[in-house]
C-alpha cells in the first residue's frame, strides 16, 4: 500500500472525494481536527490528519508509509520549522540581500558567509516587522561565538554595504591586489568592531572629534583601552587625520596607522 | 503528487516512533532500541522542543535553530 492509497482510504472513510492527480500536502497532528480523522483544505490543497483519531492499526500503517517518503526527497518537517524556512527563503532572496551575498560569495570565508546570511535574515525581519530578534541572535552566537555578534551588528548598521564592500572595491582597484590584503583589514574590522568607529561622509570634522571622544570616554569606563578608527575615501581619510590632531590635544594616546591610498585604519591605545 | 509532509508539535513523537526513535526523561531524542542519543548534523543532542524534522541523507535530524535551518535551506537550493 502506498501513502496515496492510505490517504484515499481515510478520505473514503470520511466521505470525502480524493483525486490522486492534485498536488497534495499532508499535515500530521494530534487532536488538531475537532474529532475528524482527516480534513481537507481545498484552498491550500492540504490534508490534515489527526493521528489521535486513527486506530492502532492505521497509526502503524501510516508510520510505516512515512519512512520511504524521505527517499523521494520529501523531508518530514515540523510545520513551524517549514514556515520559518520558507520565510527565510523569501527574505534572503530579496534583491538587496542577494546583491550583497553574491558580491561576497567568493571573498569571505565560508563561516562568515553563513553568519552573514543569518545576519541579513535577522536584519530583514527587524526592518519589516520590527520583530524581536533576540532569540535568533542568541542562537547564532551560541553556534558561532562573539564573531557572529560582531558580524550581525556590522550588518544591522549597514556597514557591509557602506564600508566593507566599498573597502574591497577600493582595494581591488590597486594593481597587484590580493584578496588576502583585504581579508587582513576585514578581520580587523570584524574582530574589533565593538571597539571601532567608522567615519562617514556626512559627519563634519567637529562631529568626528566629538563622536570619537564620546566613544573613548565610554570605553574607558569599561576598562577598554583600544579604539580603531576607520576611514575610506579622500575626505574621510582627511577627517580621521584632522580628528587625531584635535584629540591629541585633549588626551594622551599612542597610535599605529595603516594607510593605503584612500583607506586609513588607525589603532589608538589610551590610558 | 505529494508536495510536502509536515507535522505539528503534537505529533512529533508519532513521527519519531515511525523512525524507531523516542525521547528520554529529559526530553532528548534517543534511539528506541539502544537508548543512544540522536545527533544533529553538527553532532549535537536534540531536545524534542527544538526538533525541526527529518531530511534525506540516511535520516538527518534537524534542529530548529536559525543556523541549522539556514544550512538545511541552502543545501536544498
Amino acid at each position: 500500500m502506498s501513502l496515496g492509497d492510505f490517504l484515499k482510504g481515510l478520505f473514503k472513510d470520511n466521505k470525502l472525494v480524493f483525486s490522486p492527480k492534485i498536488n497534495l500536502s499532508i499535515n500530521i497532528g494530534s487532536g488538531n481536527n475537532k474529532g475528524n480523522t482527516i480534513i481537507y483544505d481545498k484552498r491550500k490543497q492540504l490534508a490534515r490528519i489527526d493521528v489521535s483519531q486513527l486506530s492502532n492499526g492505521k497509526k502503524a500503517r501510516l508510520q510505516k508509509l512515512l519512512k520511504p517518503q524521505l527517499d523521494t526527497d520529501t523531508p518530514l518537517l515540523d510545520s513551524e520549522y517549514k514556515a520559518k524556512a520558507e520565510d527565510y527563503k523569501e527574505k534572503i532572496r530579496q534583491p538587496d540581500n542577494q546583491v550583497l551575498l553574491n558580491f561576497f560569495a567568493n571573498i569571505l570565508p565560508q563561516e562568515d558567509l553563513n553568519i552573514l546570511r543569518a545576519a541579513l535574515y535577522i536584519r530583514t525581519i527587524f526592518k519589516e516587522h520590527h520583530g524581536d530578534v533576540t532569540q535568533l541572535k542568541s542562537q547564532l552566537i551560541n553556534q558561532h561565538g562573539i564573531r557572529a555578534a560582531n558580524i550581525t551588528n556590522l550588518c544591522s548598521a549597514g556597514y557591509f554595504e557602506s564600508w566593507i564592500k566599498p573597502l574591497y572595491e577600493e582595494m581591488n582597484k590597486k594593481p597587484g591586489f590580493k584578496k588576502e590584503n583585504f581579508l587582513e583589514i576585514y578581520e580587523e574590522i570584524v574582530r574589533y568592531s565593538p571597539f571601532a568607529f567608522f567615519v562617514n561622509r556626512v559627519m563634519s570634522d567637529s562631529e568626528v572629534v566629538q563622536h570619537i571622544m564620546t566613544k573613548i570616554e565610554r570605553m574607558k569606563r569599561y576598562g577598554i583601552k583600544t579604539l580603531n578608527i576607520h576611514g575610506i575615501g579622500h575626505s574621510n581619510v582627511a577627517k580621521v587625520k584632522n580628528a587625531l590632531e584635535a584629540i591629541e590635544k585633549k588626551i594622551k594616546f599612542t597610535k599605529s596607522i595603516l594607510e593605503e591610498d584612500n583607506i586609513i585604519v588607525t589603532k589608538l591605545h589610551f590610558e | 503528487m505529494l508536495q510536502s509532509i509536515t507535522f505539528d508539535k503534537s505529533a512529533a513523537r508519532f513521527i519519531l516512533e515511525a523512525f524507531e526513535k523516542t525521547v528520554d526523561k529529559e526530553g532528548y531524542l534517543i534511539e528506541k532500541e539502544t537508548g543512544d542519543h540522536v545527533l544533529s548534523k553538527n553532532g549535537e543532542h536534540i531536545h524534542i522542543s527544538e526538533f525541526g524534522g527529518i531530511a534525506k541523507g540516511s535520516e538527518i535530524y534537524l534542529k530548529s535553530d536559525i543556523v541549522s535551518m539556514i544550512d538545511f535551506v541552502e543545501k536544498q537550493a
